[in-house]
């Protein structure tokens, strides 16, 4: 069953979620962009 | 006549007269509609085919009790729900992209619903004005966020790891597929991608635990924190390809083209024929498959054609070929002739029918596709009955019983089932219809019919 949160303000209450999700995001693009990085040192070679 | 699913958004609504759109603005909206004016957003937005344009009907700088603004119409107005998942992609990354320009115009997207996005010439564009409100004490935090990701991105993540048909949870679930029901239905494997885990698990772990988000209430979120959470989701949906998911009519066409070159030659030389010196406005090819003959029609009849089909390979394939020829006016669309999407929503009247958002055409099309409905026991008496939809003409592939894929799909019928056979098709026929005129497609045992009202 599916409990649907009545008691939580959708705006409000992803704050937290976001600065989670931001953390995890700048770290993602910070590795894809050293993997763009070696891939073009590596094509350049 | 007020539009009756513009009754969410406190900011204005949407209004109809003499067939035009209007957008009526109230006040508590001004300040922001200003700003969205001033900053030069909107006019960056229009210049990119990124928005819907609008013309001010009355001077935004006077107060007054409402800002009238006349807006750009846009035609067929389609729901997610009936877009494969490159169209539902597309209209995922216009939002983010509007969203990033929308920041550096400090603003933000305060609505991040599917259904503000409609299709222009096969382009998602955004059709809400009043979806932007200035960003407050620099605090970055998008309200939509959980909006965005319900709406698109578990839609998208469900169509890609499970299956395609999931598309159609957006039917029950108007606000946006809920991330429980997502995180229950995806498999485990899939809830350890970084992106799924962050966007669709982890709130719904948080969630349990209410007090402690509302402790976090106070925290912000920078322009960097923000412009990270849009360029990650960005990368991520760039990435999702559709499932690859076979489907009874994945090579049919391709299969057709090949090895009954005879018979599409000539369905394609007799169409011509029946249709090229007619001038159509609106045409709609019913079992469209990847739009091969929509195409065709659009070509010799200029007409703008609703390409149709029930299975969503087809229109994924249909919208790719689209967009890759930059064609325009066929609009590829999932269609079940046996079930069209209804009216629901608040009253029943907040998403419409389809048959009253994709116009009245001047022309139907049925290739190819008449053996499919009778096999869902719908009779031909009722299908002719649909066809009078057309305001003149129709275009009719009739299919023997004796025909290679009637016997394949008819094979287990009982004596009771009785297969209309082309004398009953052309009486039933004349009973809807003024008059016909027929051609026998080459290669097979098919029938041509083009009728007129």
């Amino acid at each position: 069953m599916i409990l649907i949160p009545l008691y939580i303000d959708p705006g409000t209450g992803m704050i937290l979620i976001q600065i989670l999700v931001a953390a995890f995001a700048s770290i993602a693009i910070f590795f894809k962009k050293i993997k763009k990085k070696i891939k073009t040192l590596f094509n350049k070679k | 006549m007020r539009e009756p699913s513009s009754f969410r958004d406190p900011s204005g609504y949407i209004f109809y007269e003499n067939e035009k759109v209007y957008r009526s603005i109230n006040p508590s909206y001004f300040d922001n509609f200003k700003e969205f004016i001033n900053s030069g957003l909107y006019e960056n937005l229009v210049s990119e085919n990124l928005i819907v344009s609008h013309e001010v009907l009355n001077n935004v700088n006077k107060q007054k009790d409402s800002i009238t603004l006349e807006v750009e119409k846009i035609f067929p107005i389609t729901y997610p729900y009936e877009w494969c998942f490159s169209q539902i992609k597309d209209a995922a990354l216009l939002t983010l992209k509007i969203q990033k320009i929308s920041i550096e115009y400090g603003m933000i997207l305060k609505d991040a619903s599917a259904f503000n996005i409609q299709f222009k010439n096969n382009k998602p564009i955004f059709i809400d004005t009043l979806s932007f409100e200035k960003i407050q004490n620099d605090n970055h935090s998008w309200k939509a966020y959980k909006q965005f990701v319900e709406m698109f991105l578990n839609p998208l993540c469900l169509m890609k790891y499970v299956d395609h048909e999931l598309n159609k949870l957006l039917q029950t679930y108007i606000n946006g597929i809920p991330h429980l029901l997502t995180k229950n239905i995806l498999k485990l494997k899939h809830k350890f991608i970084p992106s799924v885990f962050f966007h669709i698990v982890l709130p719904t772990k948080l969630r349990s635990n209410s007090s402690n988000l509302n402790s976090k209430k106070e925290k912000k979120i920078t322009k960097s924190q923000q412009l990270s959470i849009i360029r990650q989701l960005e990368s991520f949906i760039e990435n999702l390809n559709s499932k690859k998911q076979h489907t009874e009519w994945d090579s049919y066409n391709k299969e057709t083209l090949s090895e009954k070159e005879e018979y599409v030659i000539s369905k394609t030389e007799i169409i011509e024929e029946f249709v090229s010196k007619k001038k159509y406005s609106l045409v709609w090819d019913i079992g469209s498959n990847d739009g091969h003959f929509s195409r065709h029609l659009n070509k010799i009849t200029k007409s703008r054609v609703i390409s149709m089909d029930v299975d969503l390979n087809c229109v994924e394939r249909n919208y790719q070929i689209n967009k890759s020829r930059s064609i325009k006016n066929v609009f590829p669309l999932f269609f079940d002739i046996t079930n069209p999407s209804a009216s629901i929503g608040w009253m029943n009247l907040e998403r419409k029918g389809l048959y009253s958002r994709i116009g009245n055409p001047d022309l139907i099309c049925l290739f190819a596709v008449m053996h499919h409905i009778i096999n869902k026991n719908i009779p031909l008496d009722l299908i002719l009955n649909f066809t009078l939809k057309t305001k003149s003409d129709l275009l009719i592939e009739y299919i023997p019983l004796s025909d290679p894929k009637c016997k394949i799909i008819f094979s287990s019928r009982g004596n009771d089932f009785v297969y209309p056979s082309q004398e009953q098709f052309e009486k039933i026929a004349l009973e809807y219809f003024r008059s016909f005129k027929k051609r026998e497609l080459k290669g097979s045992d098919r029938v041509l019919y083009f009728l007129k009202k």
